[in-house]
């Protein structure tokens, strides 16, 4: 049989795929500027993909075609979009 | 600057060595009152105490470290996966993305306040929930070898192109090798439907990420409900089955939810001071 089950821990390009960009992410700038400074938050922007990402859409719009675009499951459509301590905005002329 | 040695630990070249060695790396963040303790991590190769900073019920999983800018080694990589692993046992965890350092526990504390709201949402959501891989290949050339000869446009093409001439086969190549990424690209459509059909029953939701390579054709996460974890490897494994040697499933789990979370920090040098 062609199915090959592991453990998360033991795929390192699974595990890399994973950890290097997704879940609570900080700004890679910001990652190198954390060295030695105080740092406090100004904005965070939370996205939570809608538990029903993928097979809601589906059903919607029929199955047919989501394959040949991916990137509708990662579409606005099902991203809620909370701005959670806006940075103050700069007066401009 | 990024190239740092692999073993930071021996990095000694700061003034400041201390403070230095004072900073906390997160691995994600938790629901708890209490604190709690997972064993030990042996990120940035050492071997340091897990232990949680809490903001009110949501608490942040972290061990102290040098304050240093990780290199995704395997070993880093892994060891920030273990930790993780420990934590899944007991919590639902909402990850960090590796290599995050804070200074004080006081900025992790900040920073929980800051997206509290948004945090407790999340966990609410994903409480009870864990995430799976699964990858879908297969041997691109066998399945080129078998439009040849059951795709019936493919077939007859191919057939005249072994005829002709050789004037005439640059471009008619060229024709023959776009028919044949159309004609796999469609049957790579049908199979992914079909393997999404079978599985939609026993998950929550499922992410499709762009696969990698020419010989994979799927490469998504789901999410499932912990109590159905059984349910949804007995369909993997029927839908595997019904593809018999023509398709190979890889699936990995159980994983966080990473691909359904994704939370994006921006952080500022604090005024205050």
């Amino acid at each position: 049989m062609a199915v090959e089950r592991v453990s998360g821990g033991s795929s390192l390009i699974d595990v890399l795929d994973r950890v290097l960009d997704k879940g609570i992410v900080i700004d890679a700038w910001v990652r190198i500027s954390l060295v030695g400074i105080d740092l406090i938050t100004v904005e965070a922007r939370v996205v939570v993909a809608s538990i029903d990402t993928y097979l809601k859409y589906a059903d919607a719009v029929g199955l047919t075609g989501l394959v040949s675009r991916p990137q509708l499951a990662e579409g606005a459509a099902e991203e809620e979009v909370v701005e959670v301590k806006p940075r103050p905005t700069r007066r401009r002329r | 600057m990024l190239d740092a040695a692999p073993h930071p630990v021996a990095q000694k070249a700061e003034p400041s060595g201390r403070a230095q060695s004072e900073g906390r790396y997160v691995y994600g963040v938790i629901e708890s009152r209490m604190p709690v303790t997972f064993g030990k991590s042996s990120i940035g190769g050492v071997n340091e105490d897990v232990y949680t900073v809490h903001y009110g019920d949501i608490t942040a999983v972290v061990s102290r470290t040098p304050v240093f800018i990780f290199d995704p080694t395997r070993d880093n990589a892994l060891a920030h996966e273990h930790v993780i692993e420990s934590v899944m046992k007991n919590y639902t965890i909402i990850p960090m993305s590796f290599g995050t350092v804070f200074r004080t526990d006081d900025d992790i504390r900040e920073v929980l306040k800051s997206i509290y709201t948004s945090l407790k949402d999340v966990l609410k959501q994903m409480t009870g929930k864990l995430e799976f891989g699964l990858k879908v290949t297969w041997d691109r050339d066998r399945i080129i070898e078998e439009l040849k000869r059951e795709h019936e446009e493919i077939h007859r093409f191919h057939q005249e192109l072994t005829r002709k001439h050789l004037q005439s086969t640059y471009f008619a190549r060229m024709q023959l090798g776009r028919m044949i990424d159309k004609a796999l690209a469609e049957l790579a459509a049908n199979y992914v439907r079909e393997i999404y059909d079978g599985l939609r029953s026993v998950c929550v939701a499922s992410r499709d990420n762009k696969p990698i390579g020419d010989k994979m054709i799927m490469n998504a996460a789901f999410l499932i409900q912990k109590e159905r974890e059984a349910e949804f490897d007995a369909a993997v494994n029927r839908v595997a089955q019904k593809f018999g040697e023509r398709l190979n499933f890889k699936y990995t789990g159980p994983w966080p939810p990473y691909n359904f979370v994704n939370i994006r920090l921006k952080l500022e040098r604090g005024n205050a001071g």
